[in-house]
């Protein structure tokens, strides 16, 4: 990880599961995501470092019934949050990450 | 992006697909044409054989890819998704495979009639085409600089038609009076340098990075090289027509400016390649890399001419400068393009069929490498290798000798791509009704 601290990470992601695929080949990180979801806690969501913008990984999401939420960074990098539909305090704790 | 925005569905895989499998078949007829024609076909640039011959690979292999691939790869760089993509591809596809058939035939056989009936096709096809993706992207407010290439080409595109309509008109009807040779020069800068560099460009800013695992291209090159380029061409154009040959030199400087750009991206690139995180092997880099040289290459051969337009060979300068810039650039790039184009989509349709069945992801799904082989793909590179040095060679000295050769690894390098492409298909349909059946399972 270079682009971003790790500690910073780590801490502000709290139990959640994150996971940095900004150094991984296409299309491994849609690949990487989709794992992590099928074992993604329930009340927890999955924070995603990505180096574009993941525009096919939303059409699945969309299958596996999974909310996100994407942030663009001044960077260039974006934060993907994603949880599963109807779980409210999953989506609160991405809405306030 | 948030969860809430509605996402209209990424184009059927037949889309794009119909689009990729018909562009090695028009290489495969180019490379036929080749061989038939081969005593007289290399002799000049005008005659009716290497006019067809040249649109066979210009519009039937290269416009064809780069139309199914820019209908795809819209939304999946940009989120921008073509309205009613599915019936606009088709006819897209069914209006230019008719018209570049109709053009090719009418020239080979001097026939006004198919010629006529030539411009209504293209002109419709590429009319469709560049209106639907305008449409879409300006719909779009997104600011992204591949969809700003993405908006230049087509405006290009709509440039390099309209030259090439016009000159389509004087085949059909000898009474109108434009310059030829100035008006297929125009037409010509316009398709490979605004067309289709310009859209490579701009598609390599995410690609190169996506799928080598290069560093991103320096933010100067990609926010100042496009519209610099474009400016240029416009410029030059201008000149062109308005100070014929009283403004010569100024349009050769501004051409300088246009081919240092195109050179220097060439030059990044490679060094982008080189200096990669992960240095796995891989045949579209081989395809990126041999087409970044032919880049310079042809830099080097236009900066050598326009300084000394008496050098030895003079005469054949035209022909060879297109075969490296279109054999060795152009179709080089969109050659090793489909080897990344074609499996992630496979396996994105896949991935897409296995949930929207409600299987999860159960299924075992073939992962990008196993689609297409590395070892086809790279016999497949080394054959487009030896086709365009042959055809190099070949444009230097016309002779049987050299064109056989040529034709011959031609047309071996779009069957090979050709059965590349057939064996993924065929891969996805056996996975496709893997998954219907695993799901009917499930149900009963």
């Amino acid at each position: 990880m270079n682009a971003i601290d790790n500690k910073q990470l780590a801490s502000s992601t709290d139990n959640n599961p994150c996971l940095d695929v900004s150094q991984l080949e296409a299309p491994e990180p849609m690949t990487a995501i989709l794992e992590a979801i099928e074992k993604l806690p329930p009340g927890n969501f999955l924070y995603v470092y990505h180096r574009r913008e993941p525009f096919p990984l939303y059409t699945l999401l969309q299958e596996m019934n999974m909310k996100w939420l994407t942030r663009g960074d001044d960077s260039g990098m974006f934060h993907i949050h994603i949880w599963p539909a109807g779980d409210s305090v999953a989506e609160e704790k991405a809405q306030a990450h | 992006m948030n969860a809430d925005l509605s996402l209209e569905q990424a184009p059927p895989i037949q889309v794009p697909f119909r689009f990729f499998i018909s562009a090695p078949l028009f290489g495969i007829a180019a490379s036929i044409l080749l061989l038939a024609y081969a005593p007289t076909i290399f002799v000049s640039r005008w005659s009716p054989e290497t006019l067809a011959l040249t649109h066979l690979v210009t519009l039937g292999f290269m416009g064809l890819i780069m139309c199914g691939a820019m209908l795809q790869m819209l939304p999946v760089l940009s989120g921008i998704t073509v309205p009613r993509v599915t019936p606009l591809g088709t006819s897209i596809h069914i209006l230019l495979v008719t018209g570049i058939i109709t053009f090719t035939t009418g020239l080979l056989i001097s026939s006004s009639n198919l010629l006529t009936i030539t411009i209504v096709f293209l002109g419709t096809g590429f009319g469709i085409f560049i209106m639907a993706l305008l449409a879409a992207m300006l719909r779009n407010k997104m600011a992204n600089t591949t969809i700003g290439a993405m908006r230049l080409a087509v405006i290009s595109l709509l440039i390099t038609a309209a030259f090439g309509i016009s000159l389509l008109g004087t085949f059909i009807w000898p009474g109108i009076s434009i310059n030829p040779v100035l008006f297929t020069d125009i037409h010509a800068t316009w398709g490979i340098l605004g067309w289709v560099a310009l859209l490579l460009v701009g598609v390599a800013y995410q690609v190169v990075p996506m799928f080598q695992m290069t560093r991103e291209y320096p933010q100067w090159m990609t926010r100042f090289l496009l519209p610099t380029m474009f400016g240029g061409l416009i410029t030059w154009t201008v000149i062109k027509l308005t100070m014929g040959t009283n403004g010569a030199q100024i349009a050769s400087l501004v051409m300088l400016v246009c081919i240092t750009g195109y050179a220097g991206f060439a030059i990044t690139t490679l060094w982008l390649q080189q200096n990669r995180k992960r240095r796995i092997p891989d045949t579209t880099l081989l395809f990126w890399q041999f087409a970044m040289l032919s880049t310079l290459a042809a830099a080097l051969l236009w900066l050598i001419y326009t300084l000394m337009p008496e050098m030895i060979y003079a005469d054949r300068y035209p022909l060879v400068l297109g075969i490296i810039l279109l054999a060795g650039f152009a179709v080089s790039v969109m050659n090793g393009m489909l080897y990344k184009i074609m499996p992630f989509l496979i396996w994105f349709h896949l991935q897409h069929r296995q949930l929207s069945l409600g299987l999860g992801r159960k299924y075992a799904i073939p992962n990008m490498k196993q689609i297409i082989p590395a070892r086809h793909a790279l016999w497949q590179f080394y054959l487009h290798v030896v086709a365009v040095m042959t055809l190099i060679l070949a444009g230097v000295h016309p002779t049987v000798w050299l064109i056989y050769p040529a034709g011959v690894a031609m047309t071996m390098a779009f069957a090979l791509l050709s059965y590349n492409q057939f064996r993924a298909i065929q891969l996805y349909r056996d996975y496709d009704l893997r998954l219907k059946a695993a799901s009917t399972a499930l149900v009963s």
